[in-house]
């Protein structure tokens, strides 16, 4: 079976009047369905560019990219907004959740643009959130949530397609650090139910989080290795705490 | 894109920017009800004038003389004294007239049955006036000549003040005092019911010329004269003839204007149809003027809004919204703002039109075909003003409305 991801040699170049601003350059990697990766680096080193290709929410200048054994670095704009709809789940940084409509309703959103719209939505949204520990607050608008709450909504949304792959830019840049634990606590868990996780971040203490880092850096691949202190980590998912949303998985 | 969602999503993007919304639906709003509020007017003066055609039985055949001067068939502005019973003999004499009808009356005047009174109009007619006009009685009889040339105290009903004065007893028989004078009840007409101009033909009560000019009014002048002629294509020659007898009658220096109008259904309709071809008009050109300013405001408004929103566009494209699921939600917006602007158009010009009819005194009539058509004009300019604006927000690029 073909790999979930596969880039060949990516690039993307920003033009920016006469200087062309080389964001990635010479970009190869694999990632197999049911991985947990980080992609990491500094900013300005092409983390966000290279989410966005692998997000199809922008092509690359050159090279190839394969999702699912299909080859999108070339899709139409329409094209690439049905595989969005249904093969991947964003988070980001600062949440993106609808002001002044409830967490139910936003958790729908992405159902709207599904076709055709699943008459079960409802009930999808609602497992959903249930699926991240928020069954409860289901009619809660933004603002009546916590950020550790707000972007575990974002999540819910994220999962409400049933995507292959969640990536996640900063889910927890805004949070504190126990709700960032949590947070990435939950990718963890959904990554052991077998769902693809990648997460760009600039911090090492969420990439330890995951089990695979790529560092990035001037728009190259400095490194790609195992996480190995990955273990240790699923252990330090907050036992002590019973009320946690999240039960550490079993590896 | 599932249409329940998009439902909310145009509610959500309206409410969430109230002053903005607010501002779309003002400009929208009084170019609608300017347009209405013509229009209701027009259709109201309209409405009136047809209402008087039907009240005043004007078929082809009809050649109406009203006393006293001005334009047409509008209220006369002074009290005019110079049409007379001579008048009427010298117009028996005209050829191609078949009839002539004289008429005299009084508004408002009060009439006392037993126990009960009513205010009403009374009319001096001769019995020719159920013949002009084609009435019924739906008791007793019309006035005859006899009643007329004996100056008799009889009165003929309309259906509101014998039914004020008598309920429900037969009236036929009974006295009725007017002016202190009794009158015995011969006829009652047929009943007509109130137009849809508010007025009512069956208030009135009706006495023999010859008794209401010497008993009640205390006048040998008439308010009116109704002809009836044999051959309606001699009309133009038959008015000349009219006119030329009256003013000579009357003694009308040549440079003098009439001292009375004479109105034919061709000059009524005429009259109905230009001024109807200036009020279209105008209407035009009011509505494109105002049309064209609120979706001008729209499209500057929504232009903003769409910068204001871009993270929300950028949100809903990484979710797997199209190009054409952003366009569809902005054309919405600006649909619905067109819709409820039209809406409140509408209902601001009705409220004006009948805050106007108050001092003209017509009604305004809006009916639902106008109401339809100001709708569709104001959805269409919000949804083309909001085309460029979401235009703009389709093609935000993702990533960078996301920044």
């Amino acid at each position: 079976m073909a790999p979930l991801i596969h880039c060949t040699d990516l690039a993307k170049v920003y033009r920016k009047g006469a200087v062309a601003v080389h964001a990635l350059s010479g970009v190869s990697f694999t990632i197999e369905a049911g991985e947990m990766v980080a992609i990491m680096g500094p900013s300005g080193a092409g983390k966000s560019t290279l989410m966005h290709i692998l997000g199809c929410l922008d092509s690359p200048t050159s090279g190839r990219f394969s999702l699912d054994g299909e080859e999108v670095a070339h899709k139409s704009d329409a094209e690439l907004a049905i595989i969005r709809n249904a093969k991947i789940g964003f988070t980001f940084q600062s949440f993106h959740l609808l002001p002044r409509t409830t967490a139910l309703e936003n958790v729908l959103l992405p159902l709207a643009y599904s076709n055709p719209y699943p008459a079960d939505a409802e009930a999808r949204a609602a497992a959903a959130l249930e699926a991240v520990g928020l069954g409860e607050r289901a009619s809660h608008t933004p603002a009546e949530l916590s950020g550790g709450e707000q972007q575990r909504v974002a999540i819910a949304r994220a999962l409400v397609t049933d995507p292959q792959i969640l990536l996640a830019d900063e889910p927890t840049g805004n949070l504190d650090s126990v709700a960032g634990n949590e947070v990435l606590a939950i990718f963890q868990r959904l990554n052991a139910e077998g769902r693809t996780c990648i997460i760009v971040t600039h911090d090492a203490e969420t990439a330890r989080w995951t089990r695979r880092l790529i560092r990035l850096k001037d728009g190259r691949i400095v490194s790609d290795e195992p996480v190995l202190e990955n273990d240790r980590l699923y252990a330090k998912v907050p036992a002590e705490d019973p009320e946690a949303p999240c039960t550490p998985a079993p590896s | 894109m599932h249409a329940g969602t998009l439902v909310r999503e145009v509610r959500r993007g309206l409410v969430l920017a109230p002053r903005n919304t607010a501002c779309m639906l003002v400009g929208i709003v009084i170019g609608i009800a300017a347009v209405t509020t013509i229009v209701a007017m027009g259709q109201g003066a309209r409405s009136k004038v047809l209402d008087r055609m039907k009240r005043f039985g004007f078929g082809p055949n009809v050649i109406y003389i009203g006393a006293g001067g001005g334009r047409r068939f509008r209220a006369r502005p002074r009290k005019t004294t110079t049409l007379t019973f001579d008048d009427v003999q010298g117009l028996w004499d005209l050829p191609n007239v078949r009839l002539v009808a004289p008429y005299q009356r009084e508004r408002r005047i009060r009439l006392i049955a037993r126990r009960q009174n009513v205010v009403t109009r009374v009319e001096g007619v001769t019995p020719l006036w159920l013949i002009t006009r084609g009435w019924k009685m739906a008791q007793g009889r019309f006035l005859t000549n006899e009643d007329l040339r004996a100056r008799r105290k009889v009165v003929v009903l309309g259906t509101t003040p014998a039914r004020k004065l008598f309920g429900a007893t037969d009236p036929l028989g009974k006295l009725v005092r007017i002016k202190n004078v009794p009158f015995r009840v011969v006829g009652l007409f047929e009943e007509h019911g109130v137009s849809e101009g508010g007025y009512d033909p069956d208030d009135r009560s009706m006495v023999p010329l010859t008794t209401s000019a010497s008993v009640l009014l205390h006048r040998t002048h008439l308010d009116s004269i109704r002809l009836l002629i044999d051959d309606v294509t001699r009309q133009a020659e038959t008015v000349a003839a009219v006119r030329m007898l009256l003013r000579s009658n009357h003694a009308l220096a040549e440079a003098v204007d009439d001292d009375f109008r004479i109105v034919t259904p061709e000059a009524l309709l005429r009259w109905i149809t230009e001024s109807g071809r200036t009020l279209t008009i105008m209407l035009v050109l009011i509505a494109t003027v105002a049309l064209l300013v609120s979706g001008v405001v729209i499209a500057n408004i929504m232009l903003v809004a769409v910068q204001e929103r871009r993270s929300e566009i950028g949100l809903k494209r990484s979710l797997g919204a199209t190009r054409r699921n952003i366009m569809a939600q902005f054309l919405a917006e600006a649909g619905v703002v067109g819709l409820l602007g039209g809406l409140g158009g509408c209902a601001l010009g009705y409220g004006v039109a009948h805050l106007v009819a108050a001092f003209m005194g017509y009604p305004p009539l809006l009916s639902l075909k106008v109401v339809a058509v100001a709708l569709a004009f104001a959805v269409t300019t919000g949804i083309v003003a909001g085309m460029h604006p979401a235009r703009v927000a389709a093609r935000l690029d993702p990533v960078e409305a996301l920044r």
